[in-house]
């Protein structure tokens, strides 16, 4: 059922954002063309031509704004989709489905981190093509093999990788479901949902650096004190490894606690209008 | 194996902000009726509603569906129409109805979108663009076209004409599964009372009368609509259960 549900998250963010994820690189293809063609242009060379100034101007705002529109339609789609979907009248819809609230939760949350990581590839590909990046199919053999090679040589940089796209994961999963936690908690008023949802939203990262400082002021202390000199002793890859585990863990906690939050609050506390 | 009962509240009671929108009902249902849920506005109909469907918990007290306490399960058997639109903007007729095919094993495609042609309604129409009136139809198409086993309509005929009520309640009586339950609340009693076999009259969130509708007729020789004004003008002493 969570893959039926994800399917029409899916449906629902790609009429959205679809036209912009396609408007996108090809606004940059030609922003580049214009670009390209006034640069190389007689008309550059003795700066008369305003009609092909105007057009490489027009072109460059054009690209700056469906660039600007991909970049807040993301963030938009990500709190709307969550906040109409599930707390307000689509809600009846939703919860009124065969499935558990959890599975609800996971669906906007793993559309939602798809879409994050849509939009950002497709921004890069665009500032690639506006800065003239091209990459044949050649070169791009090569670059993997490259790559590859690489991680032939040197192994560890294959823990590396997975371990800087499992940060960034975590990291954009964590924000999303911050937001559906806040959005949660905020739903529970009767008149000011958006804005309670604001509020929890600060309380919420207050809250979280508290305890992050706490906690570290704890592991500072004397009881940890082997445990920091046992730290001190390690290889510096030995290190980086324990922080990256550190730092993995306290992004999983902190993402496991925002949709427990999310889950028991729409299982106990649902508050539809 | 299906219970006898299909619906059993226990000292059901629901409050807000401390006050008591459900105070201890106890109420059985059983199987293929149509019952009337009636009340003033503020009397628990649409809370009572809620429950049943999983949207709120109970703050005391239970409720089963088929057996099961609301869950996954329970929403699979129970049709639900709300007092408004659900629908998301990015929808058509056609995806609504993939859904519903998706996700109800009893809904009945082939049924839904021969009530559409009925109606004029294109499958293909982008519902955001339609009137309030057609999303509602659109709405009762979806409901009714489900072969369920409880029918939750919560005020299915409240704020529209008198020829939209007709075509509504013959949409209801015309498409449920017979070997289902519907309960339909309202407070406009003497447009469904037709059609009701039961009645749970409910006040300041209490169940103040459950009877058949022919004994309450042989009992007291006036319609619903009168027993249902008399009820909430004089009093409820008398027929507290």
């Amino acid at each position: 059922m969570t893959g039926k549900l994800i399917k029409y998250e899916f449906r629902s963010v790609i009429r959205q954002i679809g036209v912009l994820w396609a408007a996108t690189p090809i606004m940059a293809i030609i922003f580049m063309l214009i670009d390209k063609f006034y640069m190389q242009s007689e008309a550059f060379e003795t700066g008369k031509s305003a009609f092909a100034s105007t057009l490489q101007m027009i072109s460059g705002f054009v690209y700056a704004g469906v660039f600007m529109a991909l970049i807040v339609a993301t963030v938009l789609i990500i709190l709307q989709r969550f906040y109409k979907g599930l707390l307000r009248d689509e809600g009846y819809l939703m919860h009124t489905l065969p499935v558990k609230p959890w599975q609800l939760i996971t669906a906007k949350g793993f559309t939602a981190f798809v879409v994050v990581i849509i939009s950002g590839i497709i921004a890069v590909i665009s500032i690639f093509i506006l800065i003239g990046v091209s990459i044949s199919i050649s070169d791009l053999g090569e670059l993997l093999a490259d790559i590859f090679g690489m991680y032939g040589d040197e192994p560890v940089y294959i823990l590396y990788t997975i371990e800087a796209i499992l940060l960034t994961a975590l990291s954009i999963l964590k924000t999303i479901y911050k937001t559906y936690a806040s959005m949660s908690i905020g739903q529970l008023s009767d008149n000011h949902k958006i804005l309670i949802s604001v509020a929890a939203y600060i309380g919420i990262s207050v809250a979280v650096m508290f305890i992050t400082g706490v906690f570290l002021q704890f592991v500072d202390g004397e009881m940890f004190e082997g445990l920091i000199d046992y730290f001190y002793s390690l290889s510096r890859f030995k290190g980086v490894q324990l922080v990256v585990a550190g730092y993995l863990l306290y992004m999983g906690v902190q993402l496991a606690a925002f949709h427990v939050v999310s889950e028991r609050l729409l299982t106990k506390k649902l508050n539809l209008d | 194996m299906k219970t006898e009962m299909l619906v059993e509240c226990l000292d059901l009671t629901k409050n807000f902000s401390g006050k008591k929108a459900l105070d201890a009902v106890n109420l059985k249902i059983g199987r293929g009726k149509i019952i009337g849920l009636l009340g003033p506005n503020g009397s628990g109909k649409t809370t009572l509603i809620k429950i049943l469907n999983g949207l709120l918990e109970p703050t005391f007290g239970s409720v089963l569906i088929d057996g099961e306490k609301p869950g996954p399960y329970t929403k699979s058997i129970v049709s639900y129409l709300p007092d408004r639109t659900y629908f998301a903007d990015w929808m058509k007729v056609s995806d609504i109805f993939d859904m519903f095919r998706d996700f109800y094993a009893d809904f009945d495609r082939k049924k839904a979108e021969e009530m559409c042609g009925l109606l004029n309604i294109g499958t293909e129409e982008k519902i955001k663009n339609m009137s309030k009136g057609t999303k509602e139809k659109v709405q009762l198409i979806l409901v009714m076209s489900r072969k369920a086993q409880l029918y939750l309509l919560d005020e299915p005929i409240a704020g529209v004409d008198p020829a939209a009520r007709d075509y509504i309640l013959s949409t209801i009586i015309n498409n449920y599964n017979e070997e289902g339950t519907v309960i339909i609340s309202t407070h406009l009693i003497a447009d469904i009372e037709r059609v009701l076999d039961e009645v749970v009259f409910l006040r300041n969130g209490q169940v103040v009368r459950h009877e058949a509708v022919d004994d309450i007729k042989e009992k007291e020789g006036k319609s619903i609509d009168d027993v249902f004004k008399d009820t909430f003008r004089m009093g409820v002493a008398g027929y507290d259960r």
